[in-house]
C-alpha cells in the first residue's frame, strides 16, 4: 500500500501522515479514557469530596452540612479514642513493616537456596497471600482462644501458662501484628526473591574466590544489591499498614477496650456507626497525610542514599 | 539460607587442603540439617493456621471444645457445613463472590490492556502525567473515599448490588493492573507491530490481532491475580451490601459470627465457611502458581 507513495507529491504524504498522527493521538486518548475516567469518578472525585467534607459537620442525621473550618481537626486531637488509635497505628505500622521485611528476606533466601521439594515450599508460601484477611482473622479469634485455641494448646503442652491472648491489650496487639506479618510477608518475599534472582552470579563467585564468609556475602553483596528494591517495598508495605482494616474487624473489633483500633477501623466506626461523616472525613484526611508523609520520608531517604553511593 | 549453597561451593574449591576436608564436610552436613529444620519450621508456621481451619470445619462442635485439643477429628462430619448453610445463604453468597470476582477481574483486565497499549506504544501529550497519576492514585486510601462513595452510590441506587461492587473493585484494581500490563506490553518486541502497520493494518487491528495474542499469557496472569484479590475483598461488601442479594462469602463469615443464636458455638460455622472461601482460591493459586509468581514479580521490578 505504501510502496506506491514514492511517486506521490511530498505535500500529500505530509498531510497523510499528519492525519494518521492525529488519528493515532485520538486513539491514544480513547484507549486511556476508560481507566482514567473510572479512577476519576470512583477514586479522585470521592477523595476530593472527603477533603471538602472534612471541613463540614456533614451527617445523614442532620440537615444541610455547615462549613466549620478546622473544628473537626482540633476535635480530633482532643479525642482520646482517635489519639489512641493513632498511636497504635504508628506502633503497628512500624513494627509490622520491620518484622515483615526481615521475615520476607528470610523466606526469600530460603526459597532461593537449593533443596529437595523447593517447588512445593514455594507453592505453600503463596497460600497466605491467597488467604482472605477476614478468614484468617476469624480463625485466629478461636486459634488464640485461651481455653480451646490451638496456639494455647500448643503452648500449654510445653509451658505451664495460658495467656489471655485477646483479653490483654499488649498481647492482643502482638497477635494483630503477627497475623499481619503471616498474611503479607509471603507477598514481599516473592518480590525480594525476584530481586535475589537478578543479582549476577559472578558477584557471588568473585566473593567466594576472595574467601568471603556467607554472612559477609549477605551483608556486602546481597543487601546493597537489594537496597533499591527494599526501599520501594518499605514505601509500599508501610503505607498499606496505615490503612489495614479487615484483620482488626475480624479478630478483635478494636478491643480489648480500644487497644487494637487501627485508624481505618476508627474511621469506619465514626462514619458508619456514629454517622459523623464530616468528622470521619477529617480523620481519613489525616490518615491520607500519614501515607503521604511516610512515602515522602522513604523516598527522600532513598534519594539521599542513592546519591551517597 | 542461600548461605549453604555458597558454602558448598566454597567447600569444593578448598577441598585440596586435606586437613580441612573432614571438618568442612561435617560443617556442610550440619548446615544442610539446619536448612531442613528451618524449612520445617517455616512450613509449620505457614500451614498450621490453615490446618486449624480444616480441622475445625470437619469436627463436630462438642468435640471442638476440648482441653487438650484433638488434632484429628474423632468423628469427622459435615455438620458444620449444614449449620453454616442454615445461618447464612451460603450458596447465594458463593454465587455472589464468584460473579463479583470474575466480572471485576474481567473488566479490570480489559480496561488496563487498552490503557497499557496506549501508554507503551503511542507517544501522546500528557501520557506521562496520566500514567503517573493513575499509579499514584493507587496510594489514595480507600478509607479516605468511602464516605462520599457511599453517598454517591446511595444517590445512584447502586447500594447493595453486584454491579456497584464491580465498579468499586475494578477501580481499586486498576492502578496496579495498568502498571503491570504496561510493563508486559513494553516487553513485546516492536517489530511485529511495525510490520503489521507497514502492511496498512489499523492500530486497533494491530492491537487485536497481533498484540493481544502475544499478550495472552500476561492477560491470563493478571486475570488470575485480580481474581484472587477480588475474592478476598471484604471492605466494600461490608459497607455496600445490605441484603443477601449482594453479600459475599467474606461478609457471610462475619454474619455467622455475630448471629446471636450461634454465639457460643459459632466457630464450627465460621470454620466451615472459611473452608468454603479458601478451597477454590487455594486450588486456583496452586494450579497457576507459576503465572502468579511471574505476575507479582513483573509488577514490582520494572521501573
Amino acid at each position: 500500500m505504501y510502496v506506491g507513495t514514492a511517486k506521490v507529491p511530498t505535500a500529500k504524504v505530509a498531510v497523510g501522515t499528519r492525519r494518521r498522527r492525529t488519528r493515532q493521538l485520538l486513539l491514544a486518548y480513547v484507549l486511556v479514557a476508560p481507566a482514567v475516567i473510572w479512577r476519576l469518578a470512583v477514586a479522585i472525585y470521592p477523595f476530593l469530596t472527603t477533603i471538602y467534607q472534612s471541613f463540614t459537620n456533614s451527617s445523614p442525621l442532620s440537615g444541610t452540612p455547615a462549613f466549620i473550618g478546622l473544628a473537626n481537626f482540633t476535635r480530633m486531637f482532643q479525642d482520646r479514642m482517635v489519639m489512641q488509635s493513632l498511636s497504635f497505628t504508628l506502633i503497628f505500622t512500624a513494627s509490622s513493616t520491620a518484622i515483615q521485611l526481615v521475615y520476607a528476606i528470610g523466606i526469600a533466601l530460603l526459597l532461593n537456596s537449593a533443596f529437595r521439594g523447593r517447588g512445593l515450599v514455594r507453592a505453600v508460601n503463596l497460600l497466605p497471600w491467597a488467604m482472605p484477611a477476614i478468614v484468617i482473622a476469624t480463625a485466629s479469634q478461636w486459634m488464640f482462644n485461651s481455653q480451646y485455641g490451638m496456639i494455647d494448646d500448643l503452648i500449654a503442652r510445653v509451658l505451664p501458662f495460658r495467656p489471655l491472648w485477646l483479653g490483654d491489650p499488649t498481647l492482643a496487639r502482638i497477635v494483630v501484628i503477627l497475623l499481619d506479618v503471616w498474611k503479607n510477608a509471603p507477598w514481599a518475599s516473592i518480590i525480594i526473591l525476584a530481586g535475589l534472582q537478578n543479582i549476577p552470579r559472578d558477584l557471588y563467585e568473585a566473593a567466594k574466590v576472595d574467601g568471603a564468609s556467607a554472612w559477609r556475602i549477605f551483608y556486602s553483596i546481597i543487601l546493597p544489591m537489594l537496597a533499591p528494591l527494599i526501599f520501594t517495598l518499605l514505601i509500599f508495605i508501610s503505607t498499606y499498614r496505615v490503612i489495614t482494616f479487615d484483620l482488626v474487624y475480624g479478630l478483635t473489633q478494636g478491643g480489648p477496650g480500644n487497644a487494637t483500633t487501627l485508624l481505618s477501623y476508627q474511621i469506619y466506626q465514626l462514619a458508619f456507626t456514629g454517622l459523623y461523616y464530616g468528622y470521619g472525613s477529617a480523620v481519613a484526611v489525616f490518615a491520607f497525610l500519614m501515607v503521604v508523609a511516610l512515602s515522602l520520608i522513604f523516598f527522600l531517604f532513598m534519594r539521599r542514599s542513592e546519591r551517597a553511593l | 539460607m542461600s548461605t549453604t549453597q555458597i558454602d558448598t561451593h566454597a567447600a569444593v574449591s578448598t577441598s585440596e587442603h586435606a586437613p580441612d576436608a573432614r571438618s568442612r564436610s561435617a560443617r556442610k552436613t550440619l548446615l544442610k540439617v539446619l536448612l531442613y529444620v528451618v524449612i520445617i519450621i517455616f512450613l509449620l508456621v505457614t500451614l498450621l493456621p490453615i490446618y486449624w481451619i480444616v480441622l475445625s470445619a470437619f469436627t463436630p462442635i462438642d468435640e471442638l471444645f476440648t482441653t487438650p485439643l484433638n488434632y484429628f477429628p474423632a468423628h469427622p462430619s459435615l455438620v458444620n457445613f449444614q449449620t453454616a448453610a442454615q445461618a447464612v445463604p451460603l450458596v447465594q453468597q458463593f454465587i455472589n463472590s464468584s460473579v463479583l470476582s470474575i466480572l471485576s477481574a474481567f473488566f479490570s483486565v480489559v480496561v488496563c490492556v487498552l490503557a497499557a497499549y496506549a501508554f507503551a506504544r503511542i507517544r501522546f501529550p500528557g501520557s506521562n502525567v496520566l500514567f503517573l497519576g493513575l499509579l499514584l492514585s493507587g496510594y489514595l486510601p480507600t478509607i479516605a473515599m468511602i464516605i462520599p462513595l457511599f453517598q454517591l452510590f446511595e444517590n445512584l441506587s447502586l447500594l447493595d448490588s453486584i454491579q456497584g461492587l464491580v465498579i468499586l473493585l475494578v477501580s481499586f484494581l486498576l492502578p496496579t493492573s495498568v502498571w503491570i500490563m504496561t510493563s508486559f506490553v513494553r516487553q513485546i518486541p516492536m517489530e511485529l507491530e511495525e510490520a503489521a502497520q507497514i502492511d496498512g493494518a489499523h492500530f486497533l487491528a494491530t492491537l487485536w490481532y497481533i498484540v493481544v495474542p502475544i499478550l495472552r499469557p500476561s492477560i491470563a496472569t493478571l486475570f488470575i491475580i485480580n481474581l484472587v484479590t477480588s475474592w478476598q475483598e471484604f471492605f466494600f461488601p461490608l459497607i455496600f451490601s445490605r441484603s443477601d442479594s449482594s453479600a459475599t462469602l467474606t461478609v457471610g463469615i462475619t454474619q455467622a459470627a455475630v448471629n446471636p443464636i450461634y454465639q457460643t458455638v459459632a466457630w464450627g460455622n465460621e470454620a466451615a465457611m472459611g473452608l468454603v472461601v479458601i478451597v477454590p482460591i487455594f486450588l486456583l493459586t496452586l494450579i497457576f502458581q507459576k503465572q502468579i509468581v511471574e505476575g507479582l514479580m513483573a509488577g514490582s521490578l520494572k521501573g
